[in-house]
């Protein structure tokens, strides 16, 4: 079981990246965030019995624990959020520059953007947020306005 | 299009989780603010389990009635907290948030926090007179002098004026602690909560 856990959890390693990337404020809390998030997998897993894809499940989780995560005090204010997440150096401009406006958005916010960005219906969102359809299709025009806002500022900027 | 293609390619990174990374999560030792409540949770209930039968036996060690009377109450009421105790424990045990909307979770995890923290202060606050008296009883029928105590008001005004003033002490710094421990955390759970709902 450990063994299907691990490589289940290395294929779809890109979702605790990315939920520990737009959640943790830095370096530290990323590490902290990862391991509750992979902790909390763990756990559930035994009663994982494949009725959604193991991804959704993953996400579900991860986005739960983000939301329910608290960054340590000192570590938030020791550490600027820019400082040392690893892999952030791997990352091209363009792939920054959007986790970058990403985290700008307030967490309920993030979780809607990440889950639509990587393909995900409205009614799926809706029940991983646990919200009504209306409410996220109303949140994501907003997010979207945002979003497209800040990129229009940043190309008129360059 | 460009922004989504961006944002799903990041998956193709390569080493964005190590496996020690894995087995270090899947063994984690530190614990977050709910295991922390839930470990708390539990030992009140084995020092409760553990101190509850010692009150019962003081029934058959005090010689007053008003202290049997008093170790009755007390040993009754422990009973009742240990199966509130242990209910709210199995509720927070059996919390699966990988089958819950974030929504639920977090609601859950408020739920959680404020029953436990209340029920706590409730049981305190009852039980801070009563088990005061107790020993205070107790310690006169030890030394002999429960006969003069019968006689000497002076001896029950003291008695009274010790709990008006170690009873709100106690409670309010019970309270001032759950709140210097939780506070923040509800306070940060209340927030994305409201981030959710909020149009």
């Amino acid at each position: 079981m450990e063994k299907k856990f691990v490589a289940l959890l290395e294929e779809n390693a890109g979702i605790i990246y990315k939920v520990t990337r737009i959640y943790a404020h830095n370096s530290d809390d990323a590490e902290d965030l990862r391991q509750e998030v992979i902790y909390q997998a763990w756990r559930s897993y035994p009663r994982f019995k494949g009725e959604s894809k193991f991804s959704t499940w993953l996400y579900k989780i991860a986005l739960n624990t983000a939301l329910t995560h608290k960054a340590k005090e000192e570590k938030r204010r020791s550490v600027p959020e820019q400082t040392a997440i690893r892999n952030s150096d791997t990352l091209s401009d363009s792939k920054e520059l959007l986790i970058k406006y990403i985290r700008q958005f307030n967490d309920a916010e993030k979780l809607i953007i990440m889950l639509h960005l990587d393909g995900y219906s409205n009614d799926d969102i809706a029940l991983i947020a646990g919200i009504s359809k209306n409410h996220v299709a109303v949140k994501l025009h907003r997010i979207k306005e945002k979003l497209a806002l800040n990129l229009k500022e940043k190309i008129n900027g360059n | 299009m460009e922004i989504k293609s961006s944002w799903q390619e990041m998956d193709k990174e390569e080493n964005l989780l190590l496996k020690g990374d894995i087995k270090k999560g899947m063994h984690l030792k530190k614990e977050d603010v709910i295991r922390k409540l839930n470990k708390r949770l539990a030992w009140k209930i084995a020092f409760t389990a553990i101190f509850t039968p010692f009150y019962f036996l003081a029934i058959f060690i005090v010689a007053s009635l008003i202290g049997k009377a008093l170790f009755t109450f007390i040993g009754l009421f422990h009973i009742l907290g240990l199966i509130f105790f242990i209910r709210q424990y199995r509720i927070a045990k059996a919390f699966d948030p990988s089958q819950m909307s974030v929504k639920e979770v977090l609601q859950g995890y408020l739920e959680n926090i404020h029953k436990t923290v209340r029920l706590e202060e409730r049981a305190g606050l009852l039980l801070y007179p009563f088990a005061g008296s107790a020993g205070y009883v107790f310690s006169l029928s030890q030394a002999g002098r429960m006969d003069e105590a019968m006689e000497k008001p002076e001896i029950w005004l003291i008695l009274l004026v010790t709990l008006l003033i170690i009873t709100p002490i106690a409670h309010y710094s019970a309270k001032w602690l759950n709140k210097k421990t939780f506070k923040s955390y509800t306070d940060l759970l209340e927030m994305r909560l409201a981030q959710l709902d909020e149009n």
